[in-house]
């Protein structure tokens, strides 16, 4: 049943496991959902691929910075309990701790002043395989076949 | 089955009994309607029309019952409750079904449910929790839930919903019960509909700035109920485990998820009514299906868009044999001989005579013979030559109805593009030959490049090819992107663009 539900709800995956386990291609695909007005189909695509593998850091990384952006505290704090599992040492963490603070004090234990926080940018994906510049020449000259048409 | 207004001691019990028994007769009668999608006989129609009968019937009684003891200041809140929650829940089964039969909306039954909707709220009663029985299953429910399922049912029943997914959708709001609910301040930050229990004319229409109305329907509740739907999926079940909906294929209750979510965002984003349709009067025009056939018939004076040479090697371009003559208006189309079967129409002929109904903003309303009709399927694309020297439209059908008794079917399509450019692209490699591939670009307009499309047939799809294709004289090589849409025979991919010259 999951497998079938990801073959319909993501047509161009062809092998689940395999498909969701390489985070550029994830990121990749949830990149052109999200610049197809479709954020929440590519949130529902990375939490599938973490659910595959979760190890993947920036995915994780990307969910719990969009969180935070949303404002979502109960959200938040499961992501961040669930990241803090998965890599116990890790370098982030003084990031999402102020990140955590920023969104509720309440949600942070620690004693020591934190400093504000510059948003480290993970929900902002550039996984670089699309120029802009180039796809807006082809539009450009589509728009221009397509007056073009209609002017006969 | 024998309920008669005004016979009845103890209304509730009798009209739940009544349901119960309805619900028994006819569960497999309606799991066989629904399963059987469009293809129905006269029998089976005949069938969804007493089913159809049967609820409304029911449910007018149940109003009558209601309504009386609304007003009696003697009958106790428990006994209230129980009958308008047992009302409005018929009140929706009878919109559901009406929708399914392919009969009129009727409005009064909406009505009724602002009526004791009202009427509890007046004895705030309207939070009370009762269970009620749907197919088998007992759901703990209130009277604002109820009538909000109401309200909804009718609002998604007059769309592009066929009747399978139109029960799954009902079956998510019946069991979301506790989660949807109305509120008398506006959310801030987030879209809502605003309801007027008291007003016929509004029943529930997306919230625009400066509206003001006594109750709202926040979104953000009902966008939360689509990530629950997908969660259930995330872990290999149907959400929400009961209901004719648990037997339906995994591809309709993706179908509802994806109509959900683009009407939430139309009603998030535009925030305003619904396209208005602008009746024709039966104009008779031309329609192509499949893709094969738009390519070749529907769009020979739309192409714009070829291959380029490759670096002076030699290309091979299929061309189709009937370029230089564009068809008949109103003949057969046929599936020519191209020298290949890709996408081949192997049903041949397209509707002879279709009459266009109405146009909106995104789509058209078309009536044709049901035998035509048979030829096509939900999903199916579709082109449509609306006048001679005008371009052909291309979209999606998204609806059928059966319409009695002339026999005719009644089809809805969704408008993909107005302008669809035909190309030939060519795959870029190092071979002597090059491959070609036909494709329909459509762009993106006002949405930008996000928005540019290539349509290709099923076959023809491939991820990771480069393929040149000149478009006012500027060359391109470009590869096939994530398929946003496909249906029977074809494929709508975004394009990426790897090199303009």
């Amino acid at each position: 049943m999951r497998a079938r539900y990801i073959a319909q709800r993501f047509p161009k995956i062809a092998d689940t496991h395999e498909a969701l386990t390489r985070t550029d291609a994830v990121l990749s695909m949830a990149q052109q959902l999200i610049e197809e007005g479709r954020k929440s189909l590519a949130i529902e695509l990375i939490t599938l691929s973490l659910q595959e593998d979760a190890t993947q850091r920036d995915l994780w990384r990307f969910l719990i910075e969009d969180a935070f952006l949303q404002a979502d505290g109960a959200l938040f704090k499961e992501l961040t309990d669930g990241y803090a599992k998965q890599f116990e040492r890790d370098e982030a963490r003084p990031v999402i701790q102020a990140m955590a603070h920023d969104l509720s004090p309440a949600l942070v234990s620690t004693q020591s002043k934190l400093e504000p926080i510059e948003l480290p940018n993970w929900s902002n994906i550039q996984v670089g395989n699309r120029d802009t510049e180039l796809q807006q020449k082809l539009h450009a000259a589509l728009e221009v076949a397509a007056a073009s048409l209609q002017a006969r | 089955m024998n309920v008669a207004e005004g016979a009845l001691d103890n209304p509730t019990a009798a009209i739940a009994t009544a349901l119960l028994e309805l619900e028994a007769l006819s569960r497999d009668s309606r799991d066989r309607l629904l399963q059987g999608g469009l293809n129905w006989t006269d029998g089976d129609r005949a069938v969804c029309d007493w089913v159809a009968g049967r609820y409304d019937h029911l449910a007018r009684i149940a109003f009558s019952a209601a309504a009386r003891v609304g007003k009696s200041a003697s009958s106790s809140a428990e006994n209230s409750v129980a009958l308008f929650g047992l009302t409005l829940l018929l009140l929706g089964h009878a919109i559901k079904w009406r929708k399914g039969a392919g009969q009129r909306a009727d409005v009064t039954l909406r009505e009724h449910g602002q009526r004791l909707y009202v009427l509890a709220a007046e004895r705030s009663l309207e939070s009370t929790a009762f269970n009620v029985v749907v197919d088998r299953e007992s759901i703990e429910t209130n009277v604002e839930a109820l009538f909000i399922r109401v309200l909804l049912i009718e609002r998604f029943s007059s769309g592009n919903l066929i009747a399978r997914r139109l029960e799954i959708l009902d079956t998510w709001l019946l069991a979301s019960a506790q989660s949807i609910w109305l509120t008398r301040e506006l959310r801030e930050g987030g879209a809502s509909f605003c309801v007027d229990p008291k007003s016929p004319t509004r029943p529930l229409v997306p919230y625009q700035a400066g509206s003001v109305a006594p109750l709202y329907l926040p979104l953000w509740a009902l966008q939360r109920q689509l990530v629950t739907i997908a969660r259930a999926f995330h872990v290999g079940t149907i959400y929400p485990g009961w209901g004719l909906g648990v037997r339906f294929r995994v591809e309709d209750h993706i179908g509802v998820m994806e109509f959900l979510e683009r009407e939430l965002t139309l009603t998030e984003i535009l925030g305003v009514k619904k396209s208005k349709r602008l009746p024709i009067g039966g104009e008779v025009v031309t329609l192509f299906a499949g893709f094969n056939d738009i390519y070749v018939h529907a769009l020979i004076n739309q192409t714009t868009l070829t291959s380029a040479g490759m670096l002076g090697s030699a290309a091979v371009a299929a061309k189709p044999a009937f370029e230089s003559s564009p068809p008949e208006p109103s003949r057969i189309s046929v599936a020519n001989a191209l020298g290949d079967l890709d996408g081949l129409n192997i049903f041949g002929a397209v509707p002879s005579s279709v009459m266009l109904l109405d146009v909106s903003e995104t789509g058209l309303g078309l009536e044709m013979t049901s035998d035509d009709a048979a030829r096509i399927d939900i999903d199916s694309l579709v082109a449509v030559k609306l006048a001679d020297g005008r371009p052909c439209i291309i979209g999606v059908v998204v609806r059928k109805a059966n319409v009695t008794p002339r026999g005719t079917t009644l089809v809805g399509v969704k408008l993909l593009a107005r302008v669809p450019m035909r190309a030939t692209l060519e795959e870029v490699n190092d071979q002597v030959v090059h491959s070609t591939v036909k494709g329909i670009f459509l762009s993106g307009g006002s949405g930008g490049w996000h928005s540019d499309a290539l349509i290709v047939n099923d076959a023809a799809y491939r991820a990771n090819q480069t393929m040149s294709v000149t478009v006012s004289n500027g060359r391109f090589h470009v590869r096939m992107g994530r398929i946003r849409q496909q249906g029977p025979g074809w494929k709508m991919t975004a394009v990426q663009v790897i090199v303009a010259h």
